[in-house]
């Protein structure tokens, strides 16, 4: 009796390695992990594939075909996290916001208390203070962000300032303290912790929002709330937020003091064999444009094509937009979009009729309206922070 | 034909039309990956409603090359952060690298000595450009 089953169990162990043995085969023949280029996309939960700089903690870029809407799309909108070690899991019901230190009523809320709070929206671009780094000349050491380190969202939660009269601040308030819940690999790393000037941190725009582009805010972007700064670099709106303090002096742990920090000279830039002595902490965005044209695009000579890109500032709002097809000698005005806020990416259009055949370089500059515009050479400082350079894009136009 | 003999046909069948099915499959898939942009590609959104919310991270890294030092290296820098992170680096000269390895020491409080400084710099220096 015992030979039928014998028999029957042999033939499935044979045909399961035969099975076994193909997919071993084919999998040789895969391209592996490490024959991939170190920046080689990766695909987190809930993000489409992206450029990653690093995964633990996950430094992950947009992909540049993302920029053609105005708002980026949550799943392709870029990650930077400082801490490897990632508020995850939260336990929600037990999850707090603390505000005290120098207050009248310290507190503590709920994340159903604060979206049951009265709630503002405001559309804002997030921009690492380090984006398109790895472009720099020369190279730079830390994250070799391309273009791609920046987007724009729109953010709903409770204006800080509400928080901060709940709390009540007493006199002598300097700064306000923000600590997100990511830590380091070792106990001796500092925890992430920014702080805004108070005047600032009562700005009407500023958010401790819980809500991107009309979504529940993903965990890769600061579940259950993080700050929203409008018009400052993407280092002051910190995720997951646990606590917010009011100080009577100065933040000077290492992500104030040493770190994110800028000279004071025009546009932030020093050479590299004379570096500026006096250093403040990076704030407000510098006023950029870009061109966003599909990968498909094909100019023919004398046919009009519509280009059309992005421009943004630190919050002054874009005045003017324009194209040079001379290398920067004579400028032609585009067309502005829709305003969506003066913090948000401003769609231009121009309409460019190639004059001839073969490749062509056109660059692309903003004003703002406070007449704050672009260089035409790059700007470096020893960290790579508000690049702003004029960008160029190469056509080939076809006969 | 035999009652075993009917069933092993039946069972020989079934396997490979499975098989066949799961190739068919298998071509579809990639062929529609092939097609569509990744943009036009929904992303499913990892629910942010319970009471825990997690998420499963990615964590192949890429390997380290071999080069001297290389195990100094490993245990020393990629307790904090991942070897993804060196890799996308540019090149550098001795002077960033020694640079960037006191950092992680005196900001970060990195486990590492003078000797292992030195050894860990070497290491960098001579994986660049692999």
């Amino acid at each position: 009796m015992s030979d039928p089953i014998h028999v029957q169990l042999t033939r499935r162990a044979w045909l399961a390695g035969v099975g076994l043995a193909g997919l071993v085969g084919c999998g040789r023949n895969q391209p592996t992990v490490e024959s991939l280029p170190a920046d080689a996309p990766l695909r987190f939960p809930g993000k489409v594939p992206m450029r990653a700089l690093n995964h633990r903690p996950p430094c992950l870029e947009t992909p540049w075909r993302y920029f053609q809407t105005d708002l980026t799309p949550n799943e392709a909108f870029y990650v930077r996290w400082h801490l490897q070690v990632l508020p995850n899991p939260i336990d929600v019901p037990s999850w707090r916001l603390r505000v005290d230190g120098h207050v009248e009523r310290p507190a503590a809320f709920s994340l159903d208390e604060l979206r049951r709070m009265p709630a503002e929206e405001v559309i804002a671009v997030n921009q690492c203070s380090g984006n398109s780094r790895g472009l720099f000349q020369p190279a730079l050491p830390g994250a070799q962000w391309h273009n791609g380190a920046m987007g724009n969202a729109r953010w709903r939660g409770v204006p800080l300032r509400h928080l901060l009269e709940r709390v009540g601040l007493k006199a002598g308030s300097v700064e306000v303290a923000f600590e997100g819940m990511d830590r380091g690999g070792l106990p001796s790393v500092p925890n992430f912790v920014k702080s805004l000037p108070v005047d600032r941190a009562r700005d009407r725009e500023i958010l401790v929002a819980y809500s991107m582009n009309d979504a529940p805010l993903p965990l890769l972007h600061g579940f259950p709330v993080r700050l929203v700064v409008p018009g400052w670099y993407a280092t002051y709106w910190v995720k997951s937020l646990e606590s917010i303090t009011v100080l009577t002096g100065p933040c000077d742990n290492f992500w104030m003091k040493t770190a994110y920090r800028i000279p004071t000279t025009a546009n932030a830039v020093e050479k590299p064999d004379q570096l500026a002595k006096v250093t403040v902490p990076i704030h407000r965005m510098n006023v950029r444009s870009f061109f966003t044209l599909p990968e498909t695009l094909s100019p023919q000579v004398g046919k009009p094509v519509e280009l059309n890109g992005i421009a943004f500032d630190g919050g002054s709002g874009i005045a003017r937009v324009e194209v040079s097809t001379d290398g920067g000698t004579t400028w032609q005005a585009g067309e502005l979009g829709p305003d969506l806020g003066r913090f948000s990416f401003r769609r231009w259009y121009w309409t460019w009729t190639p004059q001839a055949v073969g490749e062509q370089r056109l660059l692309v500059r903003a004003t703002s309206t406070t007449g704050e515009t672009q260089p035409l050479t790059e700007g470096w400082n020893r960290a790579g922070y508000m690049r702003n350079v004029i960008e160029a894009v190469r056509l080939e136009v076809r006969a | 034909m035999s009652g075993r003999g009917i069933w092993l046909f039946v069972l020989v069948g079934v396997l490979f039309g499975g098989a066949g099915v799961l190739s068919w499959l298998g071509t579809r898939y990639s062929a529609d990956l092939s097609q569509a942009s990744a943009q036009d590609l929904p992303v499913p959104q990892p629910s942010v409603d319970g009471p825990i919310v997690s998420l499963e991270m990615p964590h192949t890294e890429p390997l380290l090359p071999p080069g001297p030092n290389r195990e100094q290296f490993h245990i020393a820098c990629t307790t904090c952060h991942s070897t993804r992170l060196v890799l996308t680096q540019p090149k550098l000269t001795a002077a960033q690298w020694t640079a960037s390895v006191q950092k992680m020491v005196k900001v970060y409080g990195a486990p590492v000595n003078s000797d292992q400084e030195k050894a860990i710099v070497a290491y960098l220096l001579a994986i660049q450009g692999q």
